[in-house]
């Protein structure tokens, strides 16, 4: 699996086929059993440190501290990154994903959409050069969906940041990812390009559909 | 900056949760309680105000080391239960220093409960003799279990997957060490019952508030004592360092 | 008020059952043994130093001589021997040899944790005669002293947990008002 700078990259497969492992083995929490990983030129395992300041991650389930406030948590996790963030700061953090005014409510009372996009907010938090999203679209209405969309379309068009989106919502996929992987009992069934033309793009979910079907069927087969 | 942010997160989480207020209160209920024993009751109201304030470093002593037992068996795996372990794994700072936090925030909350029982202390002790001394040894033991039950609670937590997993274990080593006491005198005095009492922490620390603090005797028949609790400190910063320096969900 | 010698009897009963081999402050005419009491009143919480002697008045050497307290208390009625578990951290002495004339001095810091009326007897037990050499029972008297005041503890106990929640309810309530504002 390659990874090109300023890619939006796709990467389905049902569930239990190793995404979010995969996922954490490119951010160093989990270490290969074997095989070679190389993130940004470094190995995530041994250079951690390093790699950890240049890269984030939204994992697919994450705990919160609910006794914090939002603004409270993202200062406390910039602090984490380096960064001293002042009030005015993490209101504009929280306005990015859509959470105005949000930074003095403890985040326990948050809905699960207003937890999602506060763990987006936080893993912008160090404008990473690559971002790792674990079904970030999980628990979003439509409209928040459409608004994540558009702020990681915009994030990728302006500051070039490549985006690895772990999923199995091929609308997520078709909207975002110009380059995807399919992984099906824990390898690679298929990796590929989506085409950017209207017109082809308008077959392509069908496209993607009948491609993800044929390799986790096929894999089912084998 | 990062360590100093992490350590501030652990105290401001135990002040601010529930957990921590229920922990501070059930202290100062404890102290309380035996407090009112010691007026209440005619023959511990004619207890020597050493004895009284020994009996009471024990019961101090017994909620260090609880204390030390819930916060390491937290530390990690409670963490890891509220999947809030891999939003700390995946920042820049390294999971020794996340152990050293919460190592940190143990050693806080110790000193809380023994701040909240210093006026006890002074209640049940200020007539009677060595006083000042019982304050200072208290505290020597206090930290010095916190440190070594803390450390390796905390070491374990970063290996299991539970807290209910690490938990069940803290408890038996707590009951393990507080059984040469539970045990009495009799039993203390056997050759394994000594020997028990020489390498078990909570067992030292006892038994030097009790030298100092009934018996009057000088620093010089602490240092057996304060030798046990240093080596096992030492131990169990190692375990706890060697433990995270690769921690894994 | 005349005061009945019955009590004393029996407790004078029980010293003898308990140290069956009773003799007196002279010893058995090798071996004396003396116990003196310090001077003054003695209150709850005193650590007064009793000053013993062991002297050997015989003409051979005594070796392994073994000496130690017993402590009785003598409240009319309900006299019982002490444990002195929690009065002397010095319990025993152990005179490895003592020659002839030699005397042997050792003081016995006793902590007074108890009031009321105690008799304090020296013990030495030579390995090789068949009775125990006791000294004179040497009497003092306890006064009482509050130890654990209820003027001091009362507060505290029910002070501090109220306290305690109180700081509490303040920073849930600083927090609360921080977010309003």
């Amino acid at each position: 699996m390659t990874v090109y700078p300023s890619d939006i990259y796709g990467f389905l497969g049902p569930n239990g086929s190793g995404k979010t492992t995969t996922l954490r083995i490119l951010c160093g929490i989990l270490l290969p059993d074997r095989g070679e990983v190389s993130v940004l030129g470094q190995n995530p395992a041994s250079q951690r440190g390093l790699l950890r300041q240049r890269i984030n991650i939204l994992p697919e389930s994450h705990g919160f501290y609910g006794w914090m406030l939002a603004g409270e948590y993202l200062r406390f996790f910039g602090r984490l990154y380096g960064l001293n963030l002042t009030d005015t700061d993490c209101r504009m953090h929280l306005q990015q994903v859509g959470l105005d005014s949000a930074d003095r409510r403890p985040i326990r009372t948050f809905s699960r959409g207003m937890k999602q996009r506060v763990g987006i907010a936080r893993a912008l938090l160090n404008d990473p050069e690559i971002l790792f999203l674990d079904e970030p679209t999980n628990g979003l209405d439509p409209k928040g969906r459409r608004d994540i969309h558009d702020l990681l379309l915009s994030l990728n068009r302006e500051k070039g940041m490549t985006i690895i989106i772990s999923t199995h919502i091929l609308d997520d996929v078709e909207r975002l990812c110009n380059r995807i992987a399919i992984l099906h009992d824990k390898k690679i069934q298929y990796e590929g390009t989506l085409l950017e033309e209207p017109a082809e793009k308008a077959r392509t979910k069908s496209g993607l559909e009948s491609t993800y079907i044929a390799c986790t069927e096929k894999g089912k087969q084998q | 900056m990062k360590l100093m942010t992490l350590i501030r997160k652990e105290c401001i989480e135990d002040i601010f949760s529930s957990r921590g207020a229920a922990l501070y209160l059930v202290g100062c209920g404890v102290l309380s309680v035996f407090s009112l024993l010691l007026v209440s009751n005619t023959e511990l109201s004619l207890l020597d105000n050493a004895q009284a304030v020994y009996m009471m470093a024990g019961i101090i002593m017994s909620l260090a080391l609880l204390i030390s037992v819930i916060r390491g068996s937290d530390g990690f795996a409670g963490e890891r239960d509220r999947e809030t372990l891999e939003l700390l794994l995946i920042t820049p700072v390294s999971a020794v220093d996340i152990g050293i936090a919460k190592l940190m925030g143990t050693f806080v909350s110790w000193l809380i409960i023994f701040l909240l029982s210093i006026p006890y202390l002074w209640a049940v002790g200020s007539t009677g003799q060595n006083l000042w001394p019982a304050f200072i040894y208290i505290f020597i033991a206090g930290s010095f279990l916190v440190l070594i039950f803390g450390g390796f609670m905390l070491g374990l937590s970063a290996r299991m997957k539970t807290f209910k997993e690490v938990l069940s274990i803290g408890l038996t080593l707590f009951l393990l060490s507080a059984s040469p006491v539970i045990l009495g005198p009799s039993l203390r005095q056997s050759g394994i019952g000594r020997l028990i009492d020489h390498v078990n922490p909570f067992g030292s620390a006892l038994n030097m508030i009790d030298s100092v603090v009934v018996d009057s005797q000088n620093i010089s028949f602490q240092l057996p004592h304060l030798a046990t609790l240093t080596i096992c400190t030492i131990f169990a910063l190692c375990f706890l360092y060697a433990t995270t320096r690769r921690v894994e969900l | 008020m005349k005061k009945s010698f019955f009590p004393d009897l029996i407790f004078i009963t029980a010293i003898i059952l308990l140290f069956p081999a009773h003799c007196p402050a002279a010893g058995n005419g090798s071996v004396h043994v003396n116990l003196q009491r310090p001077a003054g009143t003695l209150t709850m919480g005193d650590t007064p130093v009793f000053s013993g002697t062991v002297t050997n008045m015989g003409t051979k050497t005594s070796q392994g001589l073994v000496v130690y307290l017993s402590l009785v208390s003598l409240k009319t009625g309900k006299e019982h021997p002490v444990d002195l578990e929690d009065w002397s951290a010095q319990k025993a002495v152990r005179i490895n040899r003592l020659a002839p004339g030699e005397t042997n001095r050792q003081e016995w810091s006793m902590r007074l944790i108890q009031a009321g009326r105690f008799g304090i007897a020296l013990t030495v037990v030579d390995p090789l005669e068949n009775r125990p050499i006791i000294s004179d029972l040497v009497h003092f008297d306890v006064q009482q002293k509050a130890t654990v005041s209820s003027a001091r503890i009362l507060p505290v106990a029910a002070g501090e947990p109220l306290l305690l929640i109180v700081i509490f309810a303040l920073f849930q309530w600083r927090r609360i008002r921080s977010r309003r504002e």
